[in-house]
Protein backbone atom coordinates (compact mmCIF):
# COMPACT_ATOMS: atom_id res chain seq x y z
CA UNK A 1 0.00 0.00 0.00
CA UNK A 2 1.34 3.40 -0.95
CA UNK A 3 1.84 6.16 1.58
CA UNK A 4 -0.81 8.82 1.55
CA UNK A 5 -0.90 12.40 2.70
CA UNK A 6 -3.76 14.85 3.02
CA UNK A 7 -3.72 18.58 2.41
CA UNK A 8 -3.52 19.35 6.11
CA UNK A 9 -0.37 17.23 6.46
CA UNK A 10 1.12 18.80 3.33
CA UNK A 11 0.64 22.23 4.84
CA UNK A 12 2.11 21.05 8.17
CA UNK A 13 5.18 19.63 6.41
CA UNK A 14 5.70 22.80 4.43
CA UNK A 15 6.09 24.63 7.70
CA UNK A 16 8.66 22.19 9.09
CA UNK A 17 11.94 23.90 9.81
CA UNK A 18 15.39 22.50 9.12
CA UNK A 19 17.50 21.63 6.14
CA UNK A 20 19.06 18.62 4.50
CA UNK A 21 21.98 18.20 2.12
CA UNK A 22 21.22 17.78 -1.57
CA UNK A 23 22.94 14.40 -1.66
CA UNK A 24 19.74 12.70 -0.48
CA UNK A 25 17.86 13.92 -3.55
CA UNK A 26 20.67 12.84 -5.88
CA UNK A 27 20.42 9.40 -4.26
CA UNK A 28 16.67 9.35 -4.95
CA UNK A 29 17.30 10.46 -8.52
CA UNK A 30 19.88 7.68 -9.08
CA UNK A 31 17.51 5.08 -7.71
CA UNK A 32 14.56 6.23 -9.83
CA UNK A 33 16.67 6.40 -13.00
CA UNK A 34 18.05 2.91 -12.37
CA UNK A 35 14.68 1.35 -11.57
CA UNK A 36 12.28 3.36 -13.75
CA UNK A 37 14.34 5.46 -16.15
CA UNK A 38 13.70 9.05 -17.26
CA UNK A 39 9.96 8.37 -17.51
CA UNK A 40 9.99 7.42 -13.84
CA UNK A 41 11.62 10.69 -12.88
CA UNK A 42 8.91 12.58 -14.79
CA UNK A 43 6.22 10.63 -12.93
CA UNK A 44 7.78 11.58 -9.60
CA UNK A 45 7.96 15.23 -10.60
CA UNK A 46 4.27 15.08 -11.58
CA UNK A 47 3.40 13.65 -8.16
CA UNK A 48 5.40 16.41 -6.51
CA UNK A 49 3.49 18.99 -8.52
CA UNK A 50 0.21 17.55 -7.26
CA UNK A 51 1.44 18.30 -3.73
CA UNK A 52 2.44 21.80 -4.82
CA UNK A 53 6.15 21.02 -4.48
CA UNK A 54 8.97 21.38 -6.98
CA UNK A 55 12.29 19.50 -6.92
CA UNK A 56 14.65 19.80 -9.89
CA UNK A 57 16.62 16.61 -9.21
CA UNK A 58 19.07 17.21 -12.04
CA UNK A 59 20.24 20.58 -10.81
CA UNK A 60 20.50 19.66 -7.11
CA UNK A 61 23.94 20.26 -5.62
CA UNK A 62 25.01 17.33 -3.44
CA UNK A 63 26.65 19.46 -0.77
CA UNK A 64 24.15 22.30 -0.68
CA UNK A 65 21.32 22.49 1.86
CA UNK A 66 17.61 22.28 0.95
CA UNK A 67 14.41 22.47 3.03
CA UNK A 68 14.01 19.33 5.15
CA UNK A 69 10.37 18.89 4.15
CA UNK A 70 11.47 18.16 0.56
CA UNK A 71 13.04 14.93 1.86
CA UNK A 72 9.61 13.64 2.78
CA UNK A 73 7.86 15.05 -0.28
CA UNK A 74 10.39 13.26 -2.48
CA UNK A 75 9.76 9.91 -0.76
CA UNK A 76 5.99 10.39 -0.84
CA UNK A 77 6.05 11.25 -4.53
CA UNK A 78 8.14 8.15 -5.25
CA UNK A 79 5.75 6.01 -3.20
CA UNK A 80 2.76 7.36 -5.12
CA UNK A 81 4.37 7.25 -8.56
CA UNK A 82 5.38 3.58 -8.31
CA UNK A 83 2.93 2.23 -5.73
CA UNK A 84 5.77 1.72 -3.27
CA UNK A 85 4.66 0.50 0.15
CA UNK A 86 6.58 -0.07 3.37
CA UNK A 87 8.83 -2.84 2.06
CA UNK A 88 9.76 -1.01 -1.16
CA UNK A 89 10.55 2.19 0.74
CA UNK A 90 12.66 0.22 3.23
CA UNK A 91 14.42 -1.45 0.30
CA UNK A 92 15.02 1.96 -1.22
CA UNK A 93 16.60 3.09 2.05
CA UNK A 94 18.67 -0.08 2.13
CA UNK A 95 19.94 0.64 -1.37
CA UNK A 96 20.67 4.31 -0.74
CA UNK A 97 24.13 3.92 0.86
CA UNK A 98 25.25 1.87 -2.16
CA UNK A 99 25.14 4.87 -4.47
CA UNK A 100 25.37 7.68 -1.99
CA UNK A 101 28.10 10.21 -1.73
CA UNK A 102 27.35 10.11 2.01
CA UNK A 103 29.17 6.82 2.20
CA UNK A 104 32.26 8.15 0.46
CA UNK A 105 32.15 11.15 2.74
CA UNK A 106 31.97 9.01 5.85
CA UNK A 107 34.17 6.09 4.92
CA UNK A 108 36.60 7.23 7.55
CA UNK A 109 34.12 6.07 10.17
CA UNK A 110 33.65 2.59 8.77
CA UNK A 111 36.15 0.82 10.97
CA UNK A 112 33.96 -0.93 13.52
CA UNK A 113 30.33 -0.85 14.52
CA UNK A 114 31.29 0.73 17.83
CA UNK A 115 33.04 3.60 16.10
CA UNK A 116 30.44 3.94 13.36
CA UNK A 117 27.46 4.16 15.61
CA UNK A 118 29.33 6.37 18.02
CA UNK A 119 29.75 8.73 15.07
CA UNK A 120 26.14 8.52 13.94
CA UNK A 121 25.30 11.69 15.80
CA UNK A 122 28.04 13.51 13.97
CA UNK A 123 27.00 12.01 10.65
CA UNK A 124 23.44 13.11 11.19
CA UNK A 125 24.44 16.64 12.13
CA UNK A 126 26.47 17.01 8.97
CA UNK A 127 23.49 16.21 6.79
CA UNK A 128 20.48 17.39 8.72
CA UNK A 129 20.24 20.69 10.53
CA UNK A 130 17.35 19.37 12.61
CA UNK A 131 17.08 16.35 14.89
CA UNK A 132 19.54 14.45 16.99
CA UNK A 133 20.64 10.83 16.97
CA UNK A 134 21.54 9.09 20.20
CA UNK A 135 23.42 5.78 20.19
CA UNK A 136 21.78 4.01 23.12
CA UNK A 137 23.53 0.67 22.80
CA UNK A 138 26.13 -0.76 20.48
CA UNK A 139 27.33 -4.29 21.08
CA UNK A 140 29.37 -5.93 18.38
CA UNK A 141 29.69 -9.09 20.51
CA UNK A 142 25.97 -9.38 21.03
CA UNK A 143 25.17 -8.29 17.48
CA UNK A 144 22.88 -5.49 18.57
CA UNK A 145 22.62 -1.73 18.15
CA UNK A 146 19.91 0.60 19.36
CA UNK A 147 19.68 4.25 18.59
CA UNK A 148 17.14 6.96 18.88
CA UNK A 149 16.20 9.86 16.70
CA UNK A 150 14.92 12.89 18.55
CA UNK A 151 13.04 16.00 17.44
CA UNK A 152 12.24 14.90 13.89
CA UNK A 153 8.54 14.60 13.29
CA UNK A 154 8.18 14.33 9.54
CA UNK A 155 6.21 11.35 8.21
CA UNK A 156 6.18 7.53 8.69
CA UNK A 157 7.60 7.13 5.18
CA UNK A 158 10.81 8.72 6.43
CA UNK A 159 10.99 6.30 9.41
CA UNK A 160 10.70 3.37 7.03
CA UNK A 161 13.36 4.76 4.74
CA UNK A 162 15.75 5.34 7.65
CA UNK A 163 15.17 1.79 8.87
CA UNK A 164 16.50 0.43 5.57
CA UNK A 165 19.23 3.03 5.41
CA UNK A 166 20.66 2.33 8.87
CA UNK A 167 20.44 -1.43 8.45
CA UNK A 168 22.47 -1.13 5.25
CA UNK A 169 25.13 1.08 6.85
CA UNK A 170 25.54 -1.25 9.85
CA UNK A 171 25.58 -4.26 7.55
CA UNK A 172 28.54 -2.74 5.70
CA UNK A 173 30.39 -2.32 8.98
CA UNK A 174 29.71 -5.70 10.57
CA UNK A 175 29.77 -7.63 7.29
CA UNK A 176 26.55 -9.44 8.21
CA UNK A 177 22.91 -9.24 7.19
CA UNK A 178 21.20 -6.85 9.60
CA UNK A 179 17.57 -7.06 10.72
CA UNK A 180 16.03 -3.73 11.71
CA UNK A 181 12.80 -2.64 13.30
CA UNK A 182 11.45 0.62 14.63
CA UNK A 183 10.47 -0.10 18.22
CA UNK A 184 9.31 3.41 19.08
CA UNK A 185 7.94 6.18 16.91
CA UNK A 186 6.74 9.73 17.37
CA UNK A 187 3.74 8.83 15.23
CA UNK A 188 2.79 6.20 17.85
CA UNK A 189 2.86 8.87 20.53
CA UNK A 190 6.31 7.84 21.76
CA UNK A 191 8.84 10.50 22.73
CA UNK A 192 11.31 9.59 19.99
CA UNK A 193 12.00 7.16 17.15
CA UNK A 194 13.93 4.08 18.26
CA UNK A 195 15.68 1.81 15.78
CA UNK A 196 16.64 -1.68 16.91
CA UNK A 197 19.20 -3.48 14.77
CA UNK A 198 20.42 -7.05 15.17
CA UNK A 199 22.84 -9.29 13.30
CA UNK A 200 24.40 -12.72 13.66
CA UNK A 201 27.57 -13.05 15.69
CA UNK A 202 29.49 -16.06 17.00
CA UNK A 203 27.96 -15.58 20.45
CA UNK A 204 24.32 -15.28 19.41
CA UNK A 205 24.38 -17.99 16.71
CA UNK B 1 35.59 41.00 7.52
CA UNK B 2 33.94 37.76 6.46
CA UNK B 3 31.26 36.62 8.89
CA UNK B 4 30.59 32.97 9.87
CA UNK B 5 27.86 32.56 7.24
CA UNK B 6 30.28 33.81 4.58
CA UNK B 7 32.96 31.39 5.75
CA UNK B 8 30.52 28.47 5.75
CA UNK B 9 29.36 29.42 2.25
CA UNK B 10 32.96 29.57 1.01
CA UNK B 11 33.82 26.25 2.66
CA UNK B 12 30.71 24.59 1.22
CA UNK B 13 31.65 25.83 -2.24
CA UNK B 14 35.21 24.55 -1.75
CA UNK B 15 33.93 21.13 -0.67
CA UNK B 16 31.62 21.01 -3.70
CA UNK B 17 34.54 21.81 -6.01
CA UNK B 18 36.75 19.21 -4.35
CA UNK B 19 34.01 16.63 -4.51
CA UNK B 20 33.50 17.31 -8.23
CA UNK B 21 37.25 17.12 -8.83
CA UNK B 22 37.61 13.80 -6.97
CA UNK B 23 34.54 12.42 -8.69
CA UNK B 24 35.78 13.46 -12.14
CA UNK B 25 39.19 11.93 -11.50
CA UNK B 26 37.69 8.72 -10.11
CA UNK B 27 35.30 8.48 -13.08
CA UNK B 28 37.91 9.34 -15.69
CA UNK B 29 40.50 6.69 -14.90
CA UNK B 30 40.20 3.67 -17.22
CA UNK B 31 41.54 1.40 -14.47
CA UNK B 32 38.89 -0.47 -12.45
CA UNK B 33 39.07 0.73 -8.83
CA UNK B 34 37.25 -0.02 -5.63
CA UNK B 35 37.50 1.02 -2.00
CA UNK B 36 36.86 -1.54 0.74
CA UNK B 37 36.73 -1.35 4.53
CA UNK B 38 39.00 -3.56 6.70
CA UNK B 39 36.38 -6.32 6.64
CA UNK B 40 36.43 -6.36 2.86
CA UNK B 41 33.06 -4.70 2.37
CA UNK B 42 33.01 -2.67 -0.84
CA UNK B 43 32.16 0.97 -0.23
CA UNK B 44 32.87 2.48 -3.62
CA UNK B 45 33.59 1.48 -7.20
CA UNK B 46 34.39 3.60 -10.24
CA UNK B 47 32.75 3.45 -13.70
CA UNK B 48 35.71 1.48 -15.10
CA UNK B 49 35.04 -1.19 -12.48
CA UNK B 50 31.38 -1.29 -13.45
CA UNK B 51 32.35 -1.63 -17.13
CA UNK B 52 34.94 -4.33 -16.51
CA UNK B 53 32.89 -6.51 -14.14
CA UNK B 54 29.29 -5.83 -15.14
CA UNK B 55 28.40 -5.12 -11.49
CA UNK B 56 26.94 -1.65 -10.88
CA UNK B 57 27.09 0.24 -7.58
CA UNK B 58 23.81 -1.24 -6.37
CA UNK B 59 25.11 -4.78 -7.00
CA UNK B 60 28.46 -4.44 -5.35
CA UNK B 61 28.56 -1.61 -2.79
CA UNK B 62 27.80 -3.08 0.63
CA UNK B 63 28.84 -6.56 -0.52
CA UNK B 64 32.03 -8.37 0.38
CA UNK B 65 35.01 -8.62 -1.98
CA UNK B 66 34.21 -12.33 -2.17
CA UNK B 67 31.29 -11.42 -4.44
CA UNK B 68 33.81 -11.20 -7.26
CA UNK B 69 37.07 -12.59 -5.82
CA UNK B 70 37.97 -16.01 -4.52
CA UNK B 71 37.64 -15.91 -0.72
CA UNK B 72 41.20 -17.05 0.03
CA UNK B 73 42.74 -14.57 -2.41
CA UNK B 74 40.58 -11.69 -1.24
CA UNK B 75 41.47 -12.34 2.39
CA UNK B 76 45.19 -12.68 1.70
CA UNK B 77 45.42 -9.55 -0.43
CA UNK B 78 43.42 -7.46 2.03
CA UNK B 79 45.39 -8.66 5.06
CA UNK B 80 48.69 -8.02 3.28
CA UNK B 81 47.55 -4.54 2.22
CA UNK B 82 46.46 -3.60 5.72
CA UNK B 83 49.67 -5.00 7.20
CA UNK B 84 52.19 -3.72 4.66
CA UNK B 85 50.38 -0.67 3.31
CA UNK B 86 51.00 -1.53 -0.31
CA UNK B 87 50.55 -4.57 -2.51
CA UNK B 88 51.72 -4.65 -6.09
CA UNK B 89 51.18 -7.06 -8.96
CA UNK B 90 49.34 -9.80 -7.06
CA UNK B 91 47.90 -12.12 -9.66
CA UNK B 92 44.34 -13.26 -9.08
CA UNK B 93 41.06 -13.76 -10.87
CA UNK B 94 37.81 -11.85 -10.63
CA UNK B 95 34.42 -13.27 -11.46
CA UNK B 96 32.26 -11.00 -13.60
CA UNK B 97 28.52 -10.65 -13.12
CA UNK B 98 27.97 -12.89 -16.16
CA UNK B 99 30.12 -15.55 -14.39
CA UNK B 100 33.02 -15.15 -16.80
CA UNK B 101 36.40 -15.11 -15.12
CA UNK B 102 38.85 -12.29 -15.66
CA UNK B 103 42.59 -12.76 -14.96
CA UNK B 104 43.96 -9.64 -13.25
CA UNK B 105 46.87 -8.24 -11.30
CA UNK B 106 45.90 -6.32 -8.20
CA UNK B 107 47.54 -3.17 -6.93
CA UNK B 108 46.31 -2.21 -3.47
CA UNK B 109 47.02 0.57 -1.02
CA UNK B 110 45.75 0.97 2.50
CA UNK B 111 44.05 4.19 3.56
CA UNK B 112 44.99 5.60 6.92
CA UNK B 113 43.22 8.18 9.00
CA UNK B 114 45.47 10.30 11.12
CA UNK B 115 45.26 9.13 14.71
CA UNK B 116 42.81 6.32 13.93
CA UNK B 117 44.76 3.82 11.82
CA UNK B 118 43.83 1.95 8.69
CA UNK B 119 40.19 2.34 7.70
CA UNK B 120 40.28 0.47 4.41
CA UNK B 121 42.07 -0.05 1.15
CA UNK B 122 41.97 1.03 -2.46
CA UNK B 123 42.22 -1.85 -4.92
CA UNK B 124 42.88 -1.51 -8.63
CA UNK B 125 42.67 -4.32 -11.13
CA UNK B 126 44.72 -4.59 -14.28
CA UNK B 127 43.02 -6.83 -16.81
CA UNK B 128 45.41 -9.53 -17.99
CA UNK B 129 43.09 -11.03 -20.59
CA UNK B 130 44.97 -9.54 -23.55
CA UNK B 131 48.37 -10.22 -22.01
CA UNK B 132 47.42 -13.82 -21.29
CA UNK B 133 46.00 -14.26 -24.80
CA UNK B 134 49.26 -12.96 -26.26
CA UNK B 135 51.24 -15.20 -23.93
CA UNK B 136 49.10 -18.12 -25.06
CA UNK B 137 49.73 -17.24 -28.71
CA UNK B 138 53.49 -16.94 -28.09
CA UNK B 139 53.42 -20.29 -26.28
CA UNK B 140 51.50 -21.86 -29.16
CA UNK B 141 53.93 -20.35 -31.69
CA UNK B 142 56.87 -21.66 -29.65
CA UNK B 143 55.27 -25.08 -29.53
CA UNK B 144 54.76 -25.07 -33.29
CA UNK B 145 58.33 -23.90 -33.76
CA UNK B 146 59.61 -26.67 -31.49
CA UNK B 147 57.64 -29.25 -33.46
CA UNK B 148 59.11 -27.91 -36.73
CA UNK B 149 62.62 -28.02 -35.29
CA UNK B 150 62.07 -31.61 -34.17
CA UNK B 151 60.75 -32.47 -37.62
CA UNK B 152 63.75 -30.80 -39.24
CA UNK B 153 66.05 -32.65 -36.88
CA UNK B 154 64.41 -35.91 -37.90
CA UNK B 155 64.76 -35.04 -41.60
CA UNK B 156 68.29 -33.94 -40.97
CA UNK B 157 69.08 -37.18 -39.22
CA UNK B 158 67.49 -39.14 -42.03
CA UNK B 159 69.33 -37.14 -44.69
CA UNK B 160 72.66 -37.44 -42.91
CA UNK B 161 71.99 -41.15 -42.27
CA UNK B 162 71.24 -41.62 -45.93
CA UNK B 163 74.38 -39.79 -46.99
CA UNK B 164 76.49 -41.78 -44.55
CA UNK B 165 74.94 -44.96 -45.91
CA UNK B 166 75.75 -43.82 -49.43
CA UNK B 167 79.33 -43.12 -48.42
CA UNK B 168 79.49 -46.57 -46.83
CA UNK B 169 78.00 -48.12 -49.95
CA UNK B 170 80.42 -46.22 -52.17
CA UNK B 171 83.28 -47.48 -50.05
CA UNK B 172 81.87 -51.00 -50.25
CA UNK B 173 81.56 -50.69 -54.03
CA UNK B 174 85.11 -49.43 -54.25
CA UNK B 175 86.32 -52.29 -52.13
CA UNK B 176 84.40 -54.77 -54.30
CA UNK B 177 85.71 -53.12 -57.44
CA UNK B 178 89.26 -53.41 -56.14
CA UNK B 179 88.62 -57.04 -55.15
CA UNK B 180 87.17 -57.80 -58.57
CA UNK B 181 90.12 -56.16 -60.26
CA UNK B 182 92.55 -58.17 -58.16
CA UNK B 183 90.65 -61.37 -58.97
CA UNK B 184 90.79 -60.60 -62.70
CA UNK B 185 94.49 -59.82 -62.52
CA UNK B 186 95.22 -62.84 -60.36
Amino acid sequence: MTYSINQEEIERLKKVEGEVRGVVFKTDENYILREKGEEGLKKVEEELEKMGVFIDYKSIDRMDFYPLNLRVFSLLAISKAFNYGEEEIKEMGRNAPRASFLIKFFTKYFMSSQQTLAKVTEMWAKHYTKGRIEAVEVSEDEGRAVFRLHEVNLHPVFCRYLLGYFSSIVSMVVAEKVEAKETKCLFNNDDYHEFYLTWNTESNN
Amino acid sequence: MVNDDGKIKTLTEDISLLETYIQDLFSFTPLPLCFVNPKGMVLEVNPAFVKATGYDEYDVVGENLTLFMEEKNAKEILEKTIKEGLVEREKTKIKKKDERVLPVTVFAKSRKIKGEGVNGAFLSFFDLTEVEEKEKKVKESNEKLREKVEELEKINKLTIGRELKMIELKEEINKLKKKLKRNKEG
